[in-house]
């Protein structure tokens, strides 16, 4: 049986704040997320990320002496619910980072972070960060138009020409269709549909019968878990079986692989082709991140060890508290901006993988730079990430990676090139 | 466009169906309460986390339909019985009921959420699918139709031709005459909010099925849609009801096939309108002129 963020939470800390406690007084992570409704699911994918990370870092020591602790605050998905709540998380005097914002409240809860000086790992892939201003705000996800070029090439890659653009009405994949449809078209192929779904409707066979209209060959996209299992359920007992399906990070969450998985079974593995970041999900940051969340948690906890999500948030939380070591400051204007320095690392930097290893390396008054779960990550001077990025599938043991997505190829789409995957 | 119109219409009439299975007990309990009771959402999240529980404890999803409808039935009760009587007894007016079951509604599901947590879950009745010339139907669905047609007729049987049927209607026209007569309504209203929970209850695990994968929160797809096909159906007409449904359900995917399915909502909502401005309280009930 499923539990709770909270629960999760609750049974992870409890056992463990009282063997590590502190000296100090605890900083704290707020998790600002979304942890009712249909996508609840995304709070649990937080905690997935901030749970290892409290954990590993409170057996490296904390943070100067200070233990982390992971503090859950609901967004609700709605800036109307999101805006008091990061009011009532910024009341927190020990506050060391906030992660979780996401497409429909990040402009608002960056907005007040960067006021009040607290750094923020935003999952939103909105292009209006793309140049973004503020200096506390990170994003260590892709941004959307690069992830839907990338869908793009990943899907003529696989040898479908002949494709639907399924795409749902969140902020996200809203973001990533225009660049998929426009990368398709500048691949030389076309989509046959572009279909938008409306959330979570009892049924999606009108568009289903479309789709089957244009003789689509496979089904690329991004939608969000509630609507994705009425619809690829329906996909499947329309086609008599399901096409392939090629998607991006959102399908490889948890909450849309124990929604979709439910609704048309083991099938999934074997149709579905992730269209992901480069990372190191062999890597020791990676091994390190997923045997701490499948030891801390329960059977609900593990279905995120796939999560490219949780994974980032593991990693924000780690460099985070590296800036701080590295400023020898719990203060945020002093540790924000070493943030870009412990990931993107200098010239004789020590490549580290966990936060022990970056915490030794500092204390041999070392530069470091830090390669976690989600592989090397390099902050542009607008705090993001620009990744390459991989085709992946899922396996019963995670992700196995497959081809590189060409990043000559992605450079022409970007720059609005005709190219050839 | 004609296979897209199939295959549209196929899948408008299992939503439908299941749609007027829990439309019927909705506007039961008004007929008998006068209450719009907004707890009837939650309790088909409640009949869903149920349903899993049991699957997942080996019990066939057969035997948890039944149980499920039971304890959805009980629980249905002690909302009648712990909330809407005494308060109804206080002089609570119409709109105070309303939200005060909204309330509830949301005590109800914040308590699911508590126990069960946000995960996504799902279970299947019996799996396959079979071809009806270019609509492709799963037997989940083909029991769900059958399911959801026995139930509403069942209740339709019931009100129509027995003794206790004759109390119910004699109960929600005039309650006051009902009594002086010898009905017992206080016992008509308590059965109705057993029997209509029993609806809300296999409505809910229909819901389930039909959505493939469902949260705590899964029953928020189907209740706007009640709650139009109630009103358009005339509130407190089970008959109505049924052809609320179904008018709401058909035209919202003939409109989506045929217009933009990005406005089925509106569509909906729309068709609620319209039938409002012909006919203010509903298709099935009369307007005194």
């Amino acid at each position: 049986m499923a539990v709770s963020a909270t629960l999760v939470a609750a049974t992870v800390i409890g056992p463990f704040t009282g063997a590590f406690a502190s000296a100090k007084g605890d900083v704290v992570v707020g998790v600002l997320s979304t942890y009712t409704g249909a996508n609840a699911g995304y709070g649990q994918e937080g905690m997935a990320g901030c749970i290892p990370a409290m954990l590993v870092i409170n057996a490296a020591g904390g943070v100067m002496g200070h233990h982390v602790t992971c503090q859950e605050f609901n967004s609700n998905s709605d800036p109307a619910d999101a805006v008091p709540e990061t009011h009532r998380m910024l009341q927190l005097s020990n506050l060391l980072l906030t992660l979780g914002s996401g497409g429909t409240t990040a402009p608002a809860i960056v907005r007040l972070a960067n006021a009040a000086k607290l750094t923020v790992f935003s999952e939103t892939g909105q292009s209006l960060f793309n140049v973004n201003k503020y200096s506390y705000f990170w994003r260590d996800v892709p941004v959307d138009a690069s992830q839907g070029y990338a869908m793009a090439i990943a899907t003529v890659m696989l040898g479908y020409t002949h494709v639907a653009a399924v795409f749902g009405q969140g902020v996200s994949s809203q973001g990533s269709r225009p660049s998929f449809v426009k990368g398709m078209k500048l691949l030389g192929h076309p989509v046959v549909d572009t279909v938008v779904l409306p959330t979570s409707a009892p049924s999606y066979t009108t568009q289903i019968a479309g789709i089957q209209g244009h003789s689509a060959d496979a089904v690329v996209g991004e939608v969000d878990p509630a609507s994705s299992a009425t619809f690829f359920s329906e996909l499947k007992q329309v086609y008599g079986k399901l096409p392939p399906l090629v998607g991006d990070q959102a399908y490889d969450e948890g909450p849309w692989l124990k929604s979709v998985g439910g609704a048309v079974g083991t099938t999934l593995t074997k149709r579905l082709t992730l269209v992901l970041p480069v990372a190191t999900s062999a890597g020791p940051g990676f091994r390190q991140w997923k045997t701490t969340l499948v030891a801390s948690s329960d059977p609900t906890g593990k279905t995120y060890v796939t999560d490219s999500y949780s994974a980032a948030d593991f990693d924000a939380i780690v460099m985070t508290a590296l800036a701080a070591d590295e400023a020898h400051s719990l203060v945020s204007a002093k540790y924000n901006r070493l943030i870009r320095t412990v990931t993107n690392g200098v010239k004789g930097a020590v490549v580290v993988h966990t936060y022990a290893q970056g915490v030794a390396a500092l204390a041999k008054h070392k530069k470091i730079r830090y390669v976690g779960a989600s592989g090397p990550i390099t902050f542009n001077k607008y705090h993001n990430w620009e990744p390459g990025y991989v085709l992946q599938k899922l396996t019963k043991n995670g992700l196995k990676q497959g081809r590189l997505v060409p990043t000559s190829v992605l450079n022409k789409l970007l720059t609005g090139h005709r190219a050839k995957a | 466009m004609i296979h897209v119109l199939a295959v549209s219409l196929g899948s408008a009439v299992v939503v439908a169906a299941v749609l007027a299975l829990s439309t019927v007990g909705f506007t039961l309990r008004y007929a008998v309460s006068g209450v719009f009771d907004l707890t009837y959402g939650a309790l088909m999240g409640v009949a869903m986390v149920i349903a899993f529980i049991l699957t997942e404890a080996g019990v066939s999803l057969w035997v948890a339909v039944v149980v499920v409808g039971l304890a959805v039935a009980v629980i249905s009760v002690m909302v009648e019985g712990l909330v809407v009587r005494p308060m109804s007894a206080r002089g609570a007016t119409s709109w105070v009921m309303m939200i005060v079951t909204f309330a509830v509604g949301l005590a109800i599901e914040a308590a699911v959420l508590g126990f069960w947590g946000p995960s996504f879950n799902s279970f299947t009745l019996v799996g396959g699918t079979h071809r009806l010339g270019s609509v492709e139907i799963t037997t989940d669905q083909l029991w769900t139709l059958l399911i959801a047609a026995l139930c509403t007729l069942s209740v339709g049987a019931v009100l129509r031709f027995t003794q206790w049927g004759r109390a119910t209607r004699a109960t929600a026209t005039n309650p006051r005459l009902a009594e002086n007569c010898g009905v017992r309504v206080r016992t008509i209203r308590t059965v109705t909010w057993f029997a209509s929970g029993a609806l809300c209850g296999m409505g809910g695990v229909l819901v389930a099925l039909q959505v493939g994968s469902f949260t705590y929160s899964s029953w928020e797809l189907f209740f706007p849609l009640i709650i139009a096909a109630a009103v358009v159906g005339g509130v407190g007409r089970p008959g109505g009801a049924v052809a609320g449904a179904f008018l709401i359900g058909l035209v919202t995917a003939l409109a989506s096939a045929v217009i933009s399915s990005a406005y089925e909502d509106v569509i909906a909502l729309g068709v609620l309108v319209a039938v409002l401005l012909v006919r203010p309280r509903g298709l099935f009930v009369r307007t005194a002129t």
